[in-house]
């Protein structure tokens, strides 16, 4: 992929997710045109306990940062410890930065990195008010973390990566700031079977978290590249379902499926 | 302290600083009240070699407040952070001297100049440069990434300097060069406390900070050889005016920094 086409594609999401971020702080829950990804006719918080969060979650996180636009709940493989260092790669309004804020405690510390200038404000705006302050976000790009080298324990995401044009970079990155040792606990669309080309190309399918998934072999494959061990990539085929509800009628959900992805930092860092 | 009201943008400028900046990059022409352009650089002292090397586009958006060139050499094969790198000329500059064994990164939180500056360093044919979105507070590099840090009339428009500063410590290589052209206040803090009407913090003025506190900041961030170069005559108000500083960051870290501002040893 040329450079061009690289931000060609990094552009049409940011333009996507600016477009939720500003409807959402319009009052507009849903229904943007433009965009889906988990954003369909459910009012948010429906479509987030489909995907795996209790009411409890729902309920203690500030007003706004449930946008609904997840596809599972990476917290849930992520088994975060007291006073651990977060790294959440797209973290969009905020809401499973601040989920895992109160699992790592006041002296975790959880680093939301978004791409949309307009998403990190509003984060930083729901953590303001909800008074967070053991949670920060910063703008850049998932290909190259806004974070220093070993020093992060965990990283989670939740239905980001397969947006990303360059998803080796991604893991790449991922390993230079992760701590040996370090985990990555994420979830993500995986491709079950190789997406037609008119799929592929579709610049509104790769906003919609469809056109953007590999295959669960590719990732394998990348994540071994990266360095990581321990590397699990579990499909959820339940998750079919909900798929289905992103491009009615389209039938993406014969193409992907919402997976685990996990893999561990070698804590004897290998050169 | 707010008795600013609300022409002073300084609670938020981050906002403030994206919205000027996207309008730097897509409508050059307007006058912002303040120089840039070709013309400006040249009064600055940029080489001529460099002004003829570089398309025109290249320099439209460019506000330069100094020449961050003249305060050492960049060598062939280097690499090179331009913090705040805008529309990316310097950041091409750079690419130029580095050359094809080298690399420039050019690091911006506005995203219509990033677009920009990539589109210049490409009909620059200078495949070298890439550039990145990110805040100058939380740089997207690895540690120890670089040879020469630079940045031209971009750390002043920071909420937080200190953070700036110990990014682009994290970033260089031990004895790696800082060379930074950035706008200045000439009067005392008290004088110039609450919001001035003649320039807001984006255009480069209430951010600003006194010469010998920039100096300080340097010195805490770990910097030594610390030096304020002079002063470049380029203007924002009345009492803000560019100014020219360089530092090392030693080859062996002092003992009072942190360990975890260290770099790992190439096993």
């Amino acid at each position: 992929m040329s450079q061009k086409q690289a931000d060609d594609i990094r552009q049409s999401v940011r333009d996507s997710y600016a477009k939720v971020a500003e409807a959402s702080d319009n009052g507009e829950c849903c229904g943007v045109e433009s965009s889906c990804c988990g954003v369909s006719a459910d009012i948010n918080s429906v479509q987030s306990m489909r995907l795996g969060y209790s009411e409890n979650d729902l309920d203690t996180i500030p007003g706004g940062a449930d946008m609904g636009l997840g596809c599972g709940n990476p917290r849930a493989i992520a088994s975060l410890q007291a006073d651990e260092v977060v790294l959440d790669l797209g973290s969009g309004g905020g809401f499973d930065a601040f989920l895992a804020a109160r699992e790592v405690g006041k002296h975790g510390l959880v680093i939301g990195v978004d791409m949309t200038p307009a998403m990190v404000s509003k984060a930083r705006r729901n953590a303001e008010s909800a008074g967070f302050g053991n949670v920060e976000f910063r703008l850049g790009e998932i290909e190259h973390l806004p974070v220093a080298d070993s020093s992060v324990d965990v990283i989670i995401s939740n239905c980001v990566i397969n947006l990303s044009p360059d998803k080796a970079q991604v893991f790449r990155d991922a390993y230079r700031v992760l701590r040996p040792g370090g985990r990555l606990a994420i979830s993500d669309v995986v491709a079950t079977a190789r997406l037609p080309d008119e799929v592929r190309n579709d610049p509104h399918l790769h906003a919609c978290c469809v056109a953007g998934a590999v295959l669960v072999d590719e990732l394998q494959v990348m994540l071994e590249q990266a360095n990581f061990t321990e590397v699990h990539v579990t499909p959820k085929d339940e998750s079919r379902e909900f798929i289905s509800d992103w491009v009615p009628g389209s039938g993406v959900e014969d193409y992907v499926v919402s997976a685990h992805i996990e893999a561990i930092k070698p804590a004897q860092d290998s050169p | 302290m707010n008795q600013c009201g609300k022409d002073c943008p300084a609670e938020n400028p981050l906002e403030q600083v994206r919205l000027l900046y996207t309008e730097l990059a897509q409508n050059p022409g307007k006058d912002f009240g303040w120089r840039k352009g070709k013309k400006n650089a040249s009064m600055l002292g940029y080489a001529d070699e460099w002004l003829s090397r570089l398309p025109d586009i290249v320099w439209e958006s460019a506000a330069a407040v100094g020449n961050p060139f003249c305060l050492g050499h960049i060598h062939a094969g280097e690499t090179v952070i331009d913090i705040g790198c805008g529309a990316g000329a310097d950041a091409c500059i750079a690419a130029v001297l580095v050359g094809k064994e080298g690399k420039v990164f050019g690091i911006d939180c506005t995203p219509a100049m990033i677009a920009k500056a990539s589109i210049n360093a490409n009909v620059s044919g200078l495949p070298q440069a890439v550039f990145q979105e990110a805040e100058m507070t939380e740089l997207p590099l690895p540690d120890c990434t670089a040879d020469a840090v630079i940045s031209n009339g971009a750390i002043n428009l920071a909420r937080d300097k200190d953070a700036v500063l110990a990014e682009a410590y994290r970033v260089l290589r031990p004895g790696g060069r800082l060379q930074i052209a950035d706008m200045v206040r000439e009067t005392s803090p008290e004088s110039f406390a609450g919001c001035r009407s003649e320039g807001s913090w984006a255009d480069c003025v209430s951010g600003t900070l006194e010469p010998n506190t920039f100096l300080l900041k340097l010195s805490r961030a770990g910097f030594v050889d610390v030096e304020l170069a002079g002063f470049t005559g380029y203007r924002t108000s009345t009492s803000t005016i560019g100014a020219l500083f360089k530092a090392i960051k030693p080859d062996q870290e002092l003992s009072v920094k942190p360990a975890m501002t260290g770099c790992a040893s190439a096993d």
